[in-house]
């Protein structure tokens, strides 16, 4: 995965400043946004494969009845 | 009466069964407008394939496509080609900038288009070309 | 000339300066220098019996430079009547075959180089009155040689052979006539291409008391050209143009633009070269063929649009004028033009016709007419279009299109371009068109009454369409209006749309009877609230429906109970078939509710307001007898789901089953 810039950036601060730099690194984590990488190329695979036509056939959606009604006398 | 409503239940707790499947690390890409564009790009690329094949498109490092042989296409079809590249590139925008956007992180837009620029490059058939880190068109 | 001149006197330099036979000669020439044009470093061998050597150190002509050019003659014959070398060649960057002649009685030279098989260029100066005549006659010359000499913004010229002659009077006529052929250009990213060009040229120059008359034709014989974005073939298309021009401005008299096929323009002009600007000029094209004009010349560049694929017919003439301060006058005059959407029928116009005399800095009245039309496969009546113009403002105070047994009214129609790019704004609506026609026509299924609705003001400014106030519309015996309508990125490839829509009293037995969903009687509100549309599709809302206020008769059918019960999956649907529900037609009800939030591909469900259950809600409650109660269990559908369900319930794929 990979971090936002803004870490990456303070990790080099970090290492510029080596003993302050903890507290960079500490001020990195609590605003850890990250762009999910992994997550982002499965999900390139995934369209590749549809406009590419790469896997036969698309994946059946998935159909799960999340509703039910009936029909009841009074 | 009492058989019909034990069958009701009965169903009903079948039915039940089912439920949404949450989503975990996985972005986003179920909405109808990824839907639109990626439908979009799919009827396209049986019109850009045999450019590909014949080297006269190629796909580049930032997730786009382009026109690298302009000399394989006769001039009558050079309009309808560079129509179409200019289309995909479009498309390949809006999708990237749909992505982000339905996983509510407009921000993410540069880098999932890189990432879709390595995929595209790393998955493309083996003949078409492909840019190379240096930006110079590869034979794949 | 200059050069020509130059060249004789250095010959004639060399020739005089050789007196007798010795074995070798050597003539040195510091420098010769002329307008655009210099040789340094000149020098020139002779040795005896015949074989001559000059040598140029360096050459400049314009902004081209050469260096250690040499020239060698095997035989150098010296005659009485003058000099010739009939076997030489000249070394510049490649070895080129040269032979010369000079008549000293006569004062004629020859030049002929041959610089390749099948090529040769040829120069001849005479004498005449008052300077002298030159000619220089090309035969399979390689257009390439020009390359050096053209700049290097222009596309790359690939291949061309020229064939013809240049005659240059001493009285200062210049005449030429050149064919070329086979031309090929292109550039790098091939958006300017030429191949296989033919092009016949005749030019003529003539001075005249203190400005250059000149004319000249020229003729596409053959080829093909590709510029970013037309495609354009040879058919023999004729530019012609005559003026004169004075040092600061070339003006353009009389101009013509034959295209075979399309039609003819008339053109004249004049640019200002100094200005760099076209300070006068004017174009005329009658009765152009429009079919012609669009598949040749408009269509690359609509493409995408919704024109970009049309069927046309009829002719336009158009003129126009511009200025120093830019277009001043359009006057186009349609005859008969039709267009259609070739492929998809969405549109078709047929024989507009009229007058539109536009003009920059006055008020003007455009009169057009259309005998008719089609939209969305629907036919449209005879119409005129009393279009107000001034400069960049257009305005239309009413237009009235028939449409099937109604009519589309556009009121104060107003349209003007800045800076900003275009903003257009109009009122209107749609009246008197019936139900069934319309709905018939659209191919969706067929509503009955009579489709009345008003725009209150429709504003477009850049991709965004905005409808103010509420779009109201009279279907079902009710009413039904949009409102806070947007639509964002309308021609994208992912328009958005945004509403709030309010329905009120609807006729639930027209609804269910349109849509083949049983039946139910009674009346119906709905509410859409924050209704997202992408691409046509719903990603966003919160729907309720609810039975409306008021005393009506409340009844519903089998079938209707059925279908609301299949929404829940088809297992409920068959159960019915098994319980003694079968034996009724139709029961009674008290309310029917049902509310759907749909948000992050989900829809969130609920039932008659204040019913719930604990196992549920309620969608149908009960009232009368028999009295029938649906319940809803499940409070979340995945949105695809309930929609493939509806699909198939309004299809009619779940038939009854008798046991």
């Amino acid at each position: 995965m990979n971090e936002l810039k803004s870490c990456r950036y303070t990790k080099r601060m970090a290492l510029g400043a080596w003993v302050g730099g903890a507290l960079f690194a500490a001020g990195c984590v609590t605003i850890n946004i990250y762009f999910p990488a992994a997550a982002a190329e499965k999900a390139a695979d995934r369209i590749i494969d549809e406009v590419w036509q790469l896997k036969g056939g698309a994946p059946a959606i998935p159909v799960a009845p999340a509703t039910n009604s009936k029909p009841a006398t009074q | 009466m009492k058989l019909w409503i034990a069958k009701c239940f009965l169903l009903m707790a079948v039915l039940a069964g089912g439920g949404q499947a949450a989503a975990q690390a996985n972005l986003e890409i179920n909405t109808p407008g990824i839907a639109a564009i990626q439908g979009s790009m799919q009827k396209r690329h049986t019109e850009l394939a045999p450019l590909y094949g014949s080297g006269a498109v190629g796909l580049t490092r930032d997730g786009n496509v382009a026109l690298r042989d302009p000399a394989s296409v006769p001039l009558a079809q050079r309009a309808a080609v560079n129509t179409l590249i200019a289309a995909e590139n479009q498309d390949r925008a809006a999708l990237y900038r749909e992505i982000a956007r339905a996983n509510n992180h407009p921000e993410w837009e540069a880098e999932i288009r890189s990432t879709f620029g390595q995929r595209w490059i790393d998955r493309a058939q083996s003949g078409w070309y492909t840019q190379n880190a240096a930006s110079t068109w590869v034979k794949k | 000339m200059r050069l020509a001149r130059l060249c004789v006197a250095a010959l004639l330099l060399c020739l005089w300066g050789i007196v007798g036979h010795t074995q070798q000669i050597t003539l040195t020439v510091d420098d010769v220098t002329g307008a655009g044009f210099s040789a340094q470093g000149i020098r020139l061998t002779f040795v005896g019996g015949g074989t001559t050597a000059i040598e140029i150190g360096a050459l400049k002509f314009g902004e081209q430079s050469w260096k250690n050019i040499r020239l060698d003659c095997n035989l150098l014959r010296l005659e009485r009547e003058g000099v010739a070398c009939d076997d030489g060649t000249l070394m510049l960057a490649e070895k080129i075959p040269l032979s010369f002649s000079y008549l000293t009685d006569k004062r004629v030279l020859n030049v002929v180089l041959k610089p390749a098989k099948d090529e040769t260029w040829q120069l001849n100066l005479r004498p005449a009155k008052g300077g002298k005549d030159v000619s220089v006659k090309v035969a399979g010359g390689s257009v390439l040689r020009f390359l050096p000499w053209l700049p290097g913004s222009m596309p790359k010229l690939n291949a061309g052979v020229l064939n013809g002659a240049i005659e240059y009077n001493a009285d200062g006529r210049i005449s030429a006539k050149l064919n070329a052929s086979n031309l090929g250009f292109a550039d790098a990213a091939g958006l300017h291409a030429g191949e296989k060009i033919g092009l016949t040229i005749d030019a003529q120059v003539e001075p005249a008391a203190d400005t250059i008359r000149w004319n000249t034709s020229v003729t596409w014989t053959g080829g093909e050209v590709f510029w970013q974005p037309v495609y354009l073939k040879a058919a023999l298309q004729q530019l012609s143009a005559e003026g004169r021009f004075d040092g600061k401005a070339l003006r353009v008299e009389r101009g013509s633009l034959k295209y075979p096929g399309v039609g003819d323009a008339a053109f004249s002009g004049t640019y200002d070269l100094a200005a760099k600007q076209l300070t006068q000029g004017r174009v005329s094209a009658p009765s152009i063929r429009v079919a012609a004009l669009y598949e040749s010349v408009l269509k690359p560049f609509l493409d995408g649009t919704l024109f970009a694929d049309l069927r046309t017919e009829g002719r336009v003439s158009a003129e126009a004028e511009v200025n120093a301060n830019g277009l001043q006058r359009v006057d186009v005059r349609l005859e008969n033009v039709s267009f259609e959407d070739k492929a998809q029928h969405r549109f078709a116009l047929f024989d507009v016709s009229g007058n539109v005399p536009w003009r920059a800095e006055a008020a003007t009245q455009a009169d057009i007419t259309v005998k008719g039309g089609e939209l969305l496969k629907m036919p449209l009546g005879a119409f005129a279009v009393p279009l107000a113009m001034n400069g960049a403002r257009f305005e239309l105070k009413q237009l009235r299109v028939p449409l099937l047994d109604g009519q589309i009214d556009v009121r104060d129609f107003v349209a003007r371009s800045d800076a900003d790019g275009g903003y257009w704004q109009f009122t209107g609506g749609v009246s008197g068109i019936s139900m069934d026609k319309f709905t018939a026509a659209l191919g969706v299924p067929v509503m009955y009454g009579t489709l009345d609705a008003t725009l209150p003001m429709v504003r477009q400014e850049k991709s965004t369409l905005r409808v103010d106030g509420a779009l109201s519309l009279k279907v079902f015996d009710g009413t039904i209006e949009a409102k806070n309508l947007v639509l964002l990125d309308i021609f994208g490839k992912a328009p958005r749309v945004q509403a709030d829509v309010v329905m009120r009293n609807l006729n639930l037995e027209m609804v269910t009877r349109t849509y083949s969903f049983g039946n139910i009687s009674g009346r119906m509100d709905s509410t859409i609230i924050g209704l997202e549309l992408v691409n046509w599709e719903p990603v966003k809302f919160d729907a309720r429906l609810a039975s409306s206020a008021g005393n009506y008769p409340r009844k519903i059918s089998q079938a209707a109970v059925q279908n609301i019960s299949a929404l829940g999956g088809a297992g409920a649907a068959a159960a019915i078939q098994r319980s003694f529900l079968r034996f009724f037609e139709q029961f009674g009800y008290d309310k029917i509710g049902w509310g759907c939030k749909l948000q992050n591909t989900v829809c969130e469900m609920s039932g008659v307001a204040g019913e719930d259950k604990p196992q549920g809600y309620v969608i149908v409650k009960g009232g009368g007898i028999p009295a029938i109660t649906v319940m809803g269990y499940n409070r979340q559908v995945s949105w695809q789901e309930l929609l493939n369900r509806i699909k198939r319930v309004t299809q009619g794929n779940i038939k009854p089953i008798v046991e």
